[in-house]
């Protein structure tokens, strides 16, 4: 930008503009820069929803691994979209799977080979049966309801659905008499793969569509993987679930401000830059919207529509924000116009549209910035609360107010179904109003006097 | 001297009322600020007028209705032989590029967010005078003039100084190449030391440039200092106008005595022997004004007819102008008044201060 | 008259200091003066010149943090007040010392009658029933100038212009009869003849009571017509400490002379063109080992650097610290000078020559 040189090329001072010194204010704030981190985390996480489902989760939004009951963390599912093929040697040999002998592999050795390659991860010490400590140490283990007895038979009937836990007297009744559980009594410990999702893996390898694999066919199966943080009660791995709602709630967050953004702007810069009984009409409009009771008519809104598109959501939650926007540009406008720099310029001839660009936004910006930042979590609040009344984003779509949602309804039996998002939407909330907070005290100009 | 020239501004019945209005979604006005209601004077090419009152007298208002910042409620402001008022929204923004103004806040009157560069040079932008490397030479020129370092021209109102500030605001009113400019209390919100440096930048910028200056301030001491002529305003009325010279040895106005009396005087032993005139009671407000002459609620000399008759602005003596009833009643005239009037009271010899203002104001 | 009395009030090297983001601010570095019985004592100095913290420390109304008060005395009747704790400070404040301050419209309550402001602090300080305290506050506002104070007693500070407000602020600091009133820049915010009815309401009130008083301000004129002993300061510290008289006519030290140039006056005309201190004032939190003044200097020498000088004591309690004060002092550059003459010296000191002292000294 050196378009010209003051006399014997001394160097021109270059200013720091208030943007800059508001950045290295901020850059000080620590609660804020970490607040920062974790929105561009986060953000992060949100547009790379595909690429952490194929190559770190191996699951989608929407893939189903049936089990009993939510799987907990650490359980282990088999991919089927995003999957790598196991070798074909060793317990996985052919001959090793086509446990009959008859040539031919059928969905249940499919199944078969599943448990067993579950059965020996879980045997740690591969002596072929589980001791206590290894039946503890399986990741299906879940807390005992209080009303379980210990004693074998009543426990027998609601075993099917439940894990091991940590009890002795449970495990007993699980292992055999040597006190010891083989795969035969492992049951439930080890049924990673449905037998429908066994059709559904053999089916990637078979061209014929026999229901069988040759070994010509055959050419090995996708590797079980973990489901970090559970699955939901239709086995969908919470993680990949997560992730994706992570860009759902930002989405709206970050969609609805903007339209509030727009709406509030605009509105509450003509109300402010031209003032008088526009000013006037266009203020009372803002109160009597203000009356309104905002959330009942956008449950009444999509309740009646029964669309639940997004694009819905947006525009509801958008247009409740816009008011308080309105008020506060409209403020700043005011002030603003009243400043000595403002009549400055009206007395050098800067025509309105230069006042409003060059000398109204620029000044007015910081609030407003501010105030976005904290309406991005207020939004995301919203649209929990939507969520989580059923009333927002469809399945298999979902945000973290629908996951928590979900969460609710099996607290007792599945807590990180709540746990996750509700931590996930916690720390995002609080680390934007740091981030806001952060921004406002670096941008105040109040202390920028001297 | 300056009578004879020609007048480069001429005022004439020039009134600013700023309505108020009640009422949620009715407006309706209920009152007005009548915070200019009347004048008339004229500014004269290359001088300084000082324009002096106490705060909510209308003296900004009018500065600001001069230059059209505020549409006037009545009366015609000529300027170099237009009418601005009547001027239509072209012409009048091709005028402004030649009555510019100095504001009194340096904090405010920059825009925080731009760079000196570019206020400096908006002007130049505006009226389209120069542009590229032409107007970041000339801004750079102006920056010598007005004494900043011209390397600074990238830097931001916030790393400058409140005089420096002030210096840009300059910068900025001098780019257009005005002819006249209003000062609006460009040296009451700097430090003692600064306000010199500032008012003699001001001079000398006069004189460079031959320019015109209403130079408007509540500080009589500094007015006096920098101007040619001194109106004084009060509630919206111009109550005296004269030289500088003649305003402080024989004021004619009953509230021009009272200010002057006011003023402290940085010499203890001339505080010591003056004697001031305290007039009693506020300012009344500009909503609501005394009836009458706007001051015969706290005028030592009030009689019936200033209640009821407001004063004309005429010229009392040759260049001296005054609103008072008792210029055209002498017999009204109390001692005390007709003592400060008739200029005994102040030394006979201008240049020596301070036996002049040592045997001044003996008498109330 | 008074100046072999104990001093009411003793500040000896105090300094106060804050801390900021971009370092320690020195507001008030290294600052002593005095203050005897029915004193008018006025404080000159511009913003940034430590004037009002100096009095805000003396009065124990310093936050803490930022602030630091880094050492010193104030001695109040012989007893220091940096070592009250704050229950004993509260006795004293408000009661044997009060300050007006600034903006009267600021320093009253909006939402406390008029009544129960000054009624208060005379039930809490000295004791006084309910109808006892009325009778006296209403007394004190008729002292102070306020018409019909009987009947405006039970309203609000908004329904009082501002010059009355600023009387009904004296008439709060006086009620207690302090010993001690400190005057912030009372009349700044004030109209010129506002400010004159303030005053000379001042002055009656300090005759009636005997009140020392401390008044600050930026105004040399207001001083010089109130005060009986005038300090300058600048950047922290006293420049020059001397009897109103002195300092305008026997002023030694260059930043005095410097203001009192500086300053129009309205007694003199045109003609007189204004000689301002270069330069700007110093940036406080990048402390320098010498005078603070040395920069903006004619008079500078390479010592004005390196160490803040001495006082020069010229008897009469004027005092200046300047290395060149005996100079400056015999350079004769007070307001009856002669501009021919203040010409002639400053080119001397710009061509670096010394200033032969001539005549007695002190």
């Amino acid at each position: 930008m050196s378009d010209s040189k003051p006399e014997e090329g001394t160097q021109l001072e270059q200013g720091t503009s208030l943007w800059i010194d508001a950045l290295r204010r901020l850059r000080k704030n620590y609660a804020a820069m970490a607040g920062a981190a974790v929105v561009l985390f986060m953000g992060f996480i949100a547009i790379g929803y595909e690429v952490l489902s194929a190559s770190v989760t191996h699951f989608t939004l929407d893939e189903q691994h049936p089990f009993v009951a939510p799987k907990p963390p650490g359980a282990r599912s088999v991919p089927i979209v995003h999957y790598d093929l196991m070798s074909t040697t060793g317990e996985w040999a052919f001959e090793k799977v086509d446990a009959n002998g008859d040539g031919v592999i059928t969905d249940r050795e499919v199944q078969q080979a599943y448990w067993r390659q579950e059965f020996r991860t879980l045997d740690e010490d591969s002596d072929g049966s589980l001791s206590y400590g290894e039946y503890v140490r399986a990741p299906l283990s879940l807390p005992p309801p209080s009303e379980f007895s210990t004693d074998c038979n009543k426990w027998a009937m609601v075993r099917v659905s439940l894990a091991p836990i940590e009890n002795q007297d449970i495990f007993l009744c699980d292992a055999g008499d040597d006190g010891r559980i083989s795969f035969e009594e492992a049951g439930k410990l080890v049924e990673v793969i449905t037998i429908g999702e066994a059709r559904s893996v053999m089916a990637l390898k078979d061209a014929n569509e026999d229901g069988e694999l040759t070994p010509q066919e055959y050419g090995g199966f996708p590797a079980p993987r973990v489901n970090l943080i559970g699955t939901d009660q239709l086995g969908r791995d919470l993680l990949t679930r997560l992730i994706y709602g992570a860009r759902i709630s930002l989405a709206v967050g970050l969609i609805a401000t903007l339209v509030s953004f727009l709406i509030g702007v605009t509105w509450g810069a003509t109300a402010g830059f031209v003032g008088g009984k526009v000013d006037n009409l266009m203020m009372r409009i803002v109160d009597i919207m203000y009356g309104l009771p905002f959330m009942f008519l956008v449950i009444l809104l999509i309740s009646v529509f029964q669309t639940r598109s997004l694009f819905l959501l947006f525009m509801a939650l958008g247009a409740i924000q816009w008011l308080t926007m309105a008020r506060i540009v409209r403020g700043q406008v005011i002030s603003l116009k009243k400043q000595e720099f403002v009549e400055a310029a009206r007395c050098i001839g800067t025509p309105s549209a230069a006042i409003i660009f060059r000398h109204l936004i620029p000044n007015a910006l910081g609030p407003i910035i501010v105030y976005s930042t904290l309406t991005v979590p207020a939004v995301m609040l919203e649209e929990a609360f939507l969520s989580f009344l059923g009333l927002g984003v469809q399945a298999p779509l979902t945000s973290w107010g629908a996951l928590a949602s979900e969460g609710r309804q099996n607290m007792e039996a599945a807590p990180w179904m709540i746990i996750a998002p509700g931590l996930a939407l916690a720390v995002t909330l609080l680390s934007m109003n740091f981030l806001g907070d952060g921004l406002r005290d670096a941008l105040d100009p109040q202390l920028r006097k001297d | 001297m300056s009578e004879q020239q020609e007048p480069l501004l001429e005022v004439r019945g020039l009134k600013m009322h700023f309505p108020i209005y009640k009422g949620a979604l009715i407006r309706k006005e209920v009152a007005r600020v009548k915070a200019v209601d009347g004048l008339n004077f004229k500014i004269h090419r290359g001088e300084t007028l000082g324009l002096v009152g106490e705060s909510g007298c209308g003296k900004s208002t009018t500065g600001r209705t001069l230059l059209q910042l505020y549409t006037p409620t009545a009366g015609e402001v000529i300027f170099d032989g237009m009418d601005l008022v009547k001027l239509d929204p072209r012409a009048l923004h091709a005028q402004r590029r030649n009555l510019q103004m100095i504001f009194q806040d340096p904090y405010a009157s920059l825009n925080p967010r731009m760079t000196v560069g570019d206020i400096i040079g908006e002007p130049l932008r505006v009226h389209k005078l120069a542009s590229g490397v032409e107007a970041n030479r000339r801004v750079q020129e102006l920056m010598e003039i007005v004494g900043l370092d011209p390397r600074f021209v990238r830097r931001y109102p916030h790393e400058f100084s409140g005089g420096q500030r002030q210096r840009i605001g300059i910068a900025r009113a001098l780019a257009s190449r005005p002819s006249f400019i209003v000062c609006d209390e460009p040296i009451s919100a700097l430090d003692v030391s600064i306000q010199a440096q500032i008012m003699n930048l001001l001079e000398d910028l006069q004189q460079e440039f031959g320019l015109t200056y209403l130079f408007i301030a509540h500080d009589l001491a500094a007015v006096r200092h920098i101007s040619d002529r001194i109106a004084v305003m009060y509630l919206g009325h111009m109550v005296e106008l004269a030289t500088g010279e003649r305003m402080y040895e024989a004021p004619m106005h009953p509230y021009t005595q009272a200010l002057i009396s006011a003023v402290p005087i940085p010499d203890p032993e001339i505080e010591a022997t003056r004697q001031r005139i305290v007039l009693q009671g506020d300012v009344p407000s500009p909503i609501n004004p005394p009836s009458g002459c706007v001051f015969h609620t706290r005028c030592p000399f009030a009689w019936d007819r200033c209640k009821k008759e407001m004063p004309d602005f005429h010229e009392a003596e040759p260049g001296h102008f005054v609103a008072c009833h008792l210029i055209d009643e002498p017999a009204r005239q109390p001692d005390a008044y007709k003592k400060i009037a008739a200029g005994s009271v102040s030394g006979e010899n201008q240049g020596d201060a301070t036996s002049a203002s040592v045997s001044a104001r003996e008498e109330e | 008259m008074s100046e072999s009395s104990e001093p009411l009030l003793e500040i000896k090297n105090l300094k106060t200091h804050f801390k900021t983001d971009e370092g320690v601010v020195r507001a008030v570095d290294g600052v002593s003066y005095s203050v005897r019985p029915g004193e008018c004592v006025g404080v000159v100095g511009e913003s940034g010149s430590g004037k009002s913290v100096t009095q805000i420390t003396v009065l124990g109304l310093i936050p803490q943090p930022p602030g630091i008060i880094a050492g010193g005395e104030i001695l109040f009747k012989g007893q220091d007040l940096l070592k009250l704790k704050p229950r004993e400070m509260r006795k004293i404040r408000g009661n044997r010392i009060s300050m007006i301050w600034q903006d009267p419209m600021t320093s009253l309550n909006p939402f406390l009658k008029i009544s129960r402001q000054l009624t208060e602090p005379l039930m809490t300080h000295q004791g006084m029933g309910k109808e006892e305290a009325r009778e006296k506050a209403v007394e004190m506002l008729t002292k102070v100038g306020i018409p019909a104070a009987r009947e405006r007693f039970d309203q609000y500070p908004h329904q009082f212009s501002g010059g009355m407000r600023q009387r009904v602020m004296i008439a709060m600091a006086l009620l207690c009869q302090p010993e001690l009133l400190i005057a912030d820049e009372p009349t700044t915010a004030l109209d010129v003849t506002i400010q004159a009815q303030i005053l000379e309401l001042i002055k009656d009130l300090r005759e009636d009571f005997g009140t020392s008083v401390i008044m600050i301000t930026h105004d040399l004129g207001v001083v010089a017509g109130m005060a009986d002993r005038i300090i300058v300061m600048y950047a922290g510290r006293v420049m020059e400490e001397a009897p109103s008289n002195a300092l305008f006519h026997k002023p030694s030290h260059p930043y005095t002379v410097g203001l009192l140039r500086s300053v129009p006056r309205l007694d003199k005309g045109r003609a007189a063109r204004l000689i301002p201190i270069p330069g700007l004032p110093p940036n406080v939190a990048k402390p320098l080992p010498g005078c603070p003044f040395a920069a903006r200097c004619n008079w500078a020498q390479p010592k004005c650097n390196e160490a803040f000088p001495e006082p020069v004591d010229f008897g009469d309690g004027h005092r200046s610290y300047c290395w060149r004060a005996e100079e400056v002092r015999a350079a004769d550059l007070g307001t009856h000078a002669d501009p021919g003459h203040i010409d002639a010296i400053e080119a001397k000191v710009k061509a670096g020559e010394s200033i032969e002292l001539q005549g007695e000294v002190g």
